[in-house]
């Protein structure tokens, strides 16, 4: 997916101006950037819910979905009514939403969950089933805006990886943002820096690559971590 | 798990018991001190009054058609209220067209309102005509203050995952609008009842517990005076409970 000479005004403040992306299949896509330089504006212009002027140039149809900072779960529905509401329209059959449903609860280990309305979740467990609903609907790229925000380090360390669990399943292409470098270092296929205003690119890696590198390990500290630490902080 | 339910029931039945009893009695005593029936019956008089009452059927006739008139005129406000509060809560110009209209008639006195619907309209129809012109403000400004309660981070993730219209207004709209907006509707059918017996005592309706009430008045028939005002708070307490019940049976997530 190019996004290609994107323009985008908030009054006359200039989002964008002739910014250009390119976002891989099937990877999963960081951007890192300070709060205010438009991360999230670029995933609603990504997922075709804010007006913008350009292009996003791509080969094949798209469907999205999306895990928020936030939980965003009805207050009124269970946990097993609250994914079940995203995905009638998707899938008519109820038995076939109940069995995916189940499993992908079980997955994320909160099955004994089901039945609980999320004002008696956790933080932790409330993101998880958000994790749920984004894997269950179905869809080919999923949009992340600091879905770990606020989470305890040990907390977000597990979400990262029962991510990891099922995103290797499908292998939807993930556009995420964030302002944890460590976050994109642990999670990314490629990272992108953006910074300024108009927001412009000050960083990009060309894909990072192989799964096994994807774990703290040495080398991306090694190859990475100081370069985008560096830049991250002159943004 | 016993001590439980012994405590529910202490808090929703035996206290209020206690206040109930602190009433009657101080009404008791009252009455025995100033000994005169024309001006405090006894409690006891005052309910043998509405007993005897519930046996005449221009009773049972003048509290259908105060119930009906009610009725009618709550669903009139309630219609117009949440309609135009819907409309103001998506478009924001309409909402300051209205405001100094909610704003007039919550500061117009009630006496002015029903004084002037008595000159404009038939005796059946004005006490209709008034509760509801009343009533619009409380439930406007109570539907709008509702409808704040819609999450707007809720209602982008719907969007986002194309739920449907009608599942958006069954699973999240309503369920976000429905508790708060039932405290209004409770409180707005009490208050409702009591502008429409006001409104008949002095349109003089017929078939209407108003004009009974007026009649015994003039009569200084105050044990069924407050015999008619007895059957005016269960009548009111009964509309109250009915939302209370639709409250518990909707609101499941607390």
């Amino acid at each position: 997916m190019y996004l290609k000479n994107i323009n985008k005004k908030y009054g006359n403040i200039d989002i964008f101006n002739n910014f250009n992306l390119f976002i891989p299949d099937n990877k999963i896509t960081i951007v890192l950037g300070d709060s205010g330089v438009g991360k999230t504006t670029l995933l609603n212009i990504i997922s075709h819910n804010t007006e913008f002027q350009g292009e996003i140039v791509d080969n094949i149809p798209r469907t999205f979905s999306a895990v928020f900072s936030e939980q965003r779960l009805l207050k009124n529905l269970t946990v097993y009514e609250n994914l079940d509401y995203i995905l009638k329209h998707r899938i008519q059959d109820k038995i076939e939403r109940r069995t995916l449903i189940s499993k992908k609860l079980e997955t994320l280990e909160i099955l004994d969950k089901i039945n609980d309305y999320p004002s008696t979740l956790s933080t932790g467990i409330g993101q998880r089933v958000a994790l749920a609903r984004a894997f269950l609907y179905p869809s080919n790229i999923i949009i992340m805006d600091e879905p770990f925000r606020g989470l305890d380090i040990g907390i977000k360390a597990r979400l990262i990886k029962l991510f990891y669990n099922m995103w290797m399943e499908e292998k939807q292409t993930v556009i995420m943002v964030t302002h944890d470098v460590n976050e994109a270092l642990l999670m990314a296929d490629k990272i992108v820096i953006i910074g300024n205003s108009p927001a412009m690119i000050k960083y990009e890696t060309s894909v990072i690559g192989a799964q096994n590198e994807r774990n703290l390990s040495e080398d991306i500290y090694k190859n990475y971590y100081s370069e985008i630490v560096s830049t991250f902080l002159q943004t | 798990m016993k001590n439980i339910t012994s405590k529910v029931l202490l808090k929703n039945i035996l206290w209020p018991l206690v206040g109930l009893g602190i009433f009657l009695t101080t009404w008791y005593i009252a009455a025995s001190i100033i000994n005169l029936e024309m001006i405090l019956p006894s409690p006891v008089e005052s309910f043998r009054r509405l007993f005897l009452l519930f046996e005449k059927s221009y009773f049972w006739q003048a509290v259908l058609g105060t119930l009906t008139r009610s009725l009618i005129s709550f669903c009139i406000s309630f219609v117009i209220a949440s309609a135009l509060s819907i409309i103001s809560f998506v478009f924001e110009p309409i909402k300051k067209i209205l405001s100094p209209l909610v704003v007039l008639l919550r500061s117009v006195p009630t006496m002015s309102i029903i004084l002037i619907s008595l000159i404009w309209f038939k005796n059946a129809v004005a006490p209709m005509v008034i509760s509801a012109i009343i009533t619009f403000p409380i439930l406007y400004s109570g539907f709008s203050s509702s409808l704040q309660e819609i999450d707007p981070k809720i209602v982008e993730m719907s969007d986002f995952y194309r739920v449907p219209f009608f599942r958006k207004l069954f699973n999240l709209f309503l369920p976000y609008v429905g508790p708060s907006s039932l405290t209004t509707i409770q409180s707005g059918l009490s208050f409702n009842v009591k502008l429409i017996i006001a409104a008949e005592v002095l349109a003089s309706t017929t078939q209407s517990m108003g004009r009974y009430m007026q009649v015994s008045k003039v009569y200084l028939d105050t044990a069924e005076l407050l015999g008619w005002t007895i059957m005016a708070i269960l009548l009111s307490y009964f509309l109250e409970f009915v939302i209370v019940v639709i409250k518990r049976m909707i609101i499941r997530w607390k």
